[in-house]
């Protein structure tokens, strides 16, 4: 048969070459030319692991923080879009209005950077837990909706907020000088322990990669995890702290202002630390309710969020003159054995320094005991003026060294931020005050009895305690006992002993006098059936109002176990307030209650002043 | 050739390389079948019939056996009885109307579990029946009745699979037009066909028929003055009148520019018109019924297509119209999960894309994403060339056929393998709009697999038997 079209074959060769030629160009140009293609990775996903923040224990593992969830929700805008939601459900399980979540949901995605409609993005943060879980059992009704849990603090034990800290979410420059280590909406400590300790507390964020499907459901890991980092919790940590000797601490000190600093001698162990007016860490939890409780606490005149005992600098007024005397003692200016005629007072030209009625000062120890201010004065001047008269400079310099040695001037070191210096005067702020060697003792006799230019916070003051109680030496006060699990030597400078420059049989001479104040002295009041108490009283001038009450102590005067200051601002006598409220720290701590009815009762009275408004109410009586 | 009249088991006689490339393409595509279901968690070996690997490896041995018994039929029955075959799935095609509809489609017959699709067996039916009626004796391509005989054989079959709501399958059949272009269907018909396309596409590609329009004018203008004077002088003021033309549309005056193009259209149509009054008038008509019918082509598309084809029109020509996460949706990860092969792919069983489900129909439509996803480009370039080699070795093959019955029918053979692989492939890369037809020997499909093996099978019979007998 005659084909007539032969050649029509050509053409169909032609169109197949033609096609398959069409066919290999646009493989060529998806597969190899085109590298958007390969770049595209919507089908994994990185995701952050977040590491559970160590906890905290108390010295006897009560637990002081821990844990707990608390919810964002994550919306990716595209994927809502396209899908059906129930608004009016989806608002009422989360108990937000249609407004919020509209205003929540359309980001401006054109101009602001931040937000993408194909990107995951906050749309609601801080969901509490109990809330989440009604809304997470209808999750799934809302595709384009994701969970991310995030850990936040919960404090079982209403005590130590000044202590404990809080956390906060990290701010811009947190995250840029993080070096990668923060991530916008992370929570990192903003204050106290979870501040100070933030490297060991807050472990290592890990990451995992997952694939989706085109549902966005997770469907296994990339590449069977090989990239993944699995997410290190923080380090446990354990306190120094006596949860139940804190929350003590802080209902004596209710209506009042001022601090308590209880210490273990032996070593460094802070067992409390009030500052009061106190708060409730519960309340600066992550929520939505911080910024008021917040805005409330800063704007009470009390100062709420200062930290007393950690931050304020008072007089030390007449809990100083134990100091001096053991200074004076190692500097031969004391014998243990000298006495001094009180005449009512230090009189030294016009200058008169007024002192008590008070038996004999026999001896180092009696001074002590009746707290004479002319003993001390005249001590204080003996050893300004050691190197005789004109060389005051000398003799105060050798003073300050002392007192440097006793952790006085400077910071002692803390494990919580912000902590302050006090004040020792030195030679060189007095010759910036009154000029070049145109000063003598005179001009600040009365830093003999603590009074004028220096300042001691009350861990200071606690820590003069522990010193005694030591018969020389000092350990930094510190909180952190041990990190579970680390290895890392970040608490071994809390191991160190730190020596004063008096010999330690000085001290003796000076424990005698301080047992003397609790048994025949000035303070009766902190007397402990059955224990050997050794304190002394400080009542401290104030120019703005009414004295400020303060007490040290330690006990047992043998082998101590706890070494206490107690400020009471405004509180008059110090044994008024401080030395009952110390020897209750005392015997709640070491007798674990307090027994004897008369103790009771001191209790219930400490319990029941109210200072803050007494103040109030005298300051008004004032303008009337 | 009396010496082979006997030597029906003669092995000699079959063309080796089509069953080597048939061969090739079936293993690979199970190899992607399994590659694109395959769950670590869930394998229970290759003959797990509840996995679509294991299913195809049953369909590959049915496709073998059946091969195998299409070479037991003399090679004369096929031509004698297609028509009995034909009128047969014609029946079948009418039959699955009437079945419920899975997917919006009643294209499947549901016997004891297996889905079984006549309009993929009809394909096997016009195929024999058109090669017969082609090479009957008193057939005469240029006889009208013959062309009109020819065409509505093909476009009965057609139009029942339309009826089903298949249109993949049933633009499929449009293969056959080619092998009746093969057998002497008159040209110009295709000729029209390809601008009646072209024009198409253009006219959808933009949202304004104007610079098309005015195109065509300047065309129609340009032919009818070179009718008119061939000289170079008037064909370059010509040239500078439709520059100024352009300019006007650069300036957005379209309807100066229109009135401009219309102008010079006219006056050249009457220049001719002393010298060529016919070439004038038909000039003057193609161009207005091209430029009514890229006007209504919008309206056409937007008006009486159903929704569902009106987007993968727009998805195929003008993809920035269309919400990426609508339709456009199947398309972009089709091509995310080919683009993302690279030069050399991801490995076997490792394309994360295809296991993920972000393709849809990825073990039958979609295959070919698993191609390019874990063989990637050079894999990609393989099937293609496996495919190419096979379907012009087919056209070689016919081109030896001393019988015409055999000629068309390897004919046909080759122009449904070029369409399913063209459109296949290219619908998966965004080439083509995407019509839901299968990957010939790779989709997963039993229907499909053993179409397309019987096709192949009776071409190799009869291509074993082409020095039997001089029909």
């Amino acid at each position: 048969m005659q084909d007539l079209y032969q050649d029509r074959q050509q053409v169909l060769i032609g169109v197949v070459i033609i096609g398959t030629i069409l066919l290999i160009i646009k493989c060529f140009q998806i597969q190899v030319w085109d590298k958007s293609y390969q770049q595209q990775h919507s089908y994994r996903r990185a995701v952050t692991l977040y590491p559970s923040r160590g906890l905290v224990y108390d010295r006897n593992n009560k637990l002081l923080v821990y844990n707990s969830a608390m919810y964002d929700l994550m919306a990716t805008y595209n994927r809502i879009r396209k899908s059906t939601i129930d608004t009016a459900k989806f608002c009422h399980l989360l108990d937000i209005d249609k407004i919020t979540y509209q205003k929540n949901l359309n980001k401006d995605f054109k101009r602001d950077k931040r937000f993408s409609p194909r990107k995951p993005f906050e749309f609601l943060t801080k969901i509490p837990a109990k809330r989440f879980a009604l809304f997470e059992e209808h999750l799934y009704q809302f595709p384009g909706f994701e969970k991310v849990q995030k850990n936040v603090r919960e404090y079982p034990i209403n005590a130590g907020g000044h202590i404990l800290g809080y956390i906060s979410e990290v701010n811009a420059k947190q995250i840029d000088r993080s070096m990668g280590l923060y991530q916008r909406g992370d929570y990192a400590g903003a204050s106290g322990l979870e501040h100070f300790y933030e490297p060991q507390l807050r472990g290592r964020r890990g990451v995992e990669h997952i694939l989706k499907d085109k549902w966005g459901r997770r469907q296994g890991k990339y590449k069977d995890g090989v990239d993944d980092i699995p997410a290190q919790s923080g380090f446990d940590l354990v306190t120094s702290l006596d949860a139940d000797l804190q929350r003590y601490g802080e209902k004596l000190l209710q209506n009042k202002t001022g601090a308590i600093v209880a210490i273990e001698p032996s070593t460094g162990e802070i067992l409390a630390l009030v500052s009061a007016p106190a708060y409730d860490p519960g309340i600066l939890v992550v929520g939505k309710k911080r910024k008021d409780a917040f805005k409330k606490l800063q704007g009470d005149t009390l100062k709420p969020l200062f930290n007393r005992a950690t931050m304020a600098k008072y007089p030390p007024g007449s809990i100083f003159k134990p100091i001096l005397a053991a200074i004076a003692l190692q500097e031969k200016v004391l014998t243990p054995y000298r006495g001094m005629a009180c005449r009512g007072g230090y009189i030294y030209g016009p200058l008169r320094v007024g002192c008590h009625g008070h038996g004999a000062t026999s001896d180092v120890g009696k001074a002590i005991q009746y707290s004479c201010n002319n003993y001390f004065c005249q001590t204080f001047r003996e050893v300004v003026n050691i190197y005789g008269f004109d060389y005051p400079e000398k003799g105060l310099s050798r003073l300050v060294d002392h007192l440097y040695a006793f952790g006085l001037g400077k910071k002692l070191g803390v494990d919580i931020p912000n902590e302050q210096s006090g004040h020792v005067p030195t030679v060189g702020f007095f010759n910036r005050r009154y000029g070049k060697n145109r000063w003598k003792f005179s001009h600040f006799v009365s830093i003999g009895i603590g009074q004028g230019e220096i300042e001691i916070t009350p861990i200071q003051m606690a820590n003069l305690a522990a010193i005694v109680a030591n018969r020389g030496y000092y350990y930094i006060p510190h909180f952190a006992k041990e990190f579970k699990g680390d290895t890392s030597s970040v608490l071994d400078i809390y191991k160190e002993r730190h020596y004063t420059k008096v010999h330690p049989k000085h001290f003796d001479i000076v424990v005698k006098g301080m047992e003397d104040v609790i048994l025949a002295g000035t303070g009766r009041r902190a007397a402990i059936p059955g224990m050997k108490v050794c304190g002394k009283t400080g009542t401290v001038e104030n120019p703005h109002g009414k004295d400020h009450s303060t007490f040290i102590a330690f006990a047992p005067k043998d082998n101590p176990k706890i070494a206490v200051a107690v400020y009471v601002e405004n509180g008059g006598y110090g044994s008024t307030y401080a030395a009952p409220i110390a020897s209750l720290i005392i015997e709640k701590y070491l007798k674990d209650s307090i027994q004897a009815p008369q103790r009771q009762y001191l209790e219930d009275w400490i319990l029941k002043q109210d200072l803050v408004t007494k103040r109030y109410y005298s300051k008004d009586t004032l303008n009337r | 050739m009396a010496a082979r009249q006997r030597s029906d088991l003669d092995l000699g006689g079959y063309d080796w390389a089509i069953i080597l490339l048939y061969g090739g393409l079936v293993f690979a595509g199970w190899l992607m079948i399994f590659a694109s279901k395959y769950d670590a968690s869930a394998y229970e070996g290759l003959l797990d019939l509840n996995k679509n690997y294991g299913k195809q490896l049953l369909w590959v041995s049915v496709s073998l056996v059946l091969i195998v018994g299409a070479q037991m039929l003399d090679s004369k029955f096929y031509q004698t009885f297609a028509v009995v075959f034909y009128g047969a799935t014609l029946l079948l095609l009418v039959g699955v109307l009437f079945t419920t509809p899975i997917n919006g489609a009643t294209s499947w017959f549901e016997i004891g579990g297996f889905k079984f699709q006549p309009s993929e067996f009809a394909k096997i039916s016009t195929c024999v029946a058109l090669a017969a009626m082609l090479s009957a004796p008193e057939m005469r391509m240029q006889d009208l009745r013959f062309k009109i005989q020819a065409i509505g054989l093909i476009i009965l079959p057609m139009f029942l699979i339309l009826l089903q709501g298949d249109a993949g399958s049933t633009l499929v059949y449009g293969a056959f037009f080619l092998v009746l272009f093969r057998a002497g269907m008159d040209a110009w018909l295709y000729l029209v066909g390809l601008a009646v396309a072209a024009l198409s596409i253009l006219s959808l590609l933009f949202d304004t028929t104007v610079g098309l329009s005015i195109a065509l004018l300047l065309v129609g203008g340009f032919l009818l003055l070179r009718q008119w004077n061939k000289t170079t002088l008037f064909a370059i003021g010509y040239l500078f009148l439709s520059l100024g033309v352009v300019a006007l549309v650069i300036a957005e005056s379209y309807q100066y520019a229109i009135m401009a193009a219309v102008a010079l259209l006219l006056i050249f149509a009457a220049l001719n018109f002393s010298k060529n009054w016919q070439f004038s008038i038909l000039t003057v008509g193609i161009v207005a019924v091209s430029i009514g019918y890229a006007s209504s082509v919008n309206y056409i598309v937007n008006n009486m297509l159903g929704n569902h084809r009106q987007e993968r029109i727009w998805v195929w020509l003008r993809p920035e119209k269309c919400h990426p996460l609508g339709p456009l949706y199947n398309v972009e990860q089709s091509k995310f999960a080919i683009g993302s092969g690279g030069w050399s792919g991801k490995g076997f069983l490792q394309g994360e894309r295809t296991k993920l489900d972000y393709v849809p129909e990825q073990s039958t439509d979609f295959i070919f994403c698993t191609v390019g996803e874990e063989w990637g480009f050079l894999g990609s370039i393989f099937i293609i060339l496996l495919f190419s080699i096979l379907i012009i070795r087919v056209l070689f093959v016919a081109e030896r056929q001393r019988a015409a019955f055999s000629k068309y029918y390897a004919y046909g053979v080759a122009t449904i393998l070029f369409f399913h692989v063209f459109i296949n492939v290219g619908m998966t890369m965004g080439l083509v709009p995407v019509i839901g037809i299968p990957l010939p020997f790779i989709s997963y499909g039993g229907s499909s697999l053993i179409s397309f093996s019987i096709l192949i099978g009776i071409l190799l019979k009869l291509d074993s038997n082409r020095l039997l007998v001089f029909r």
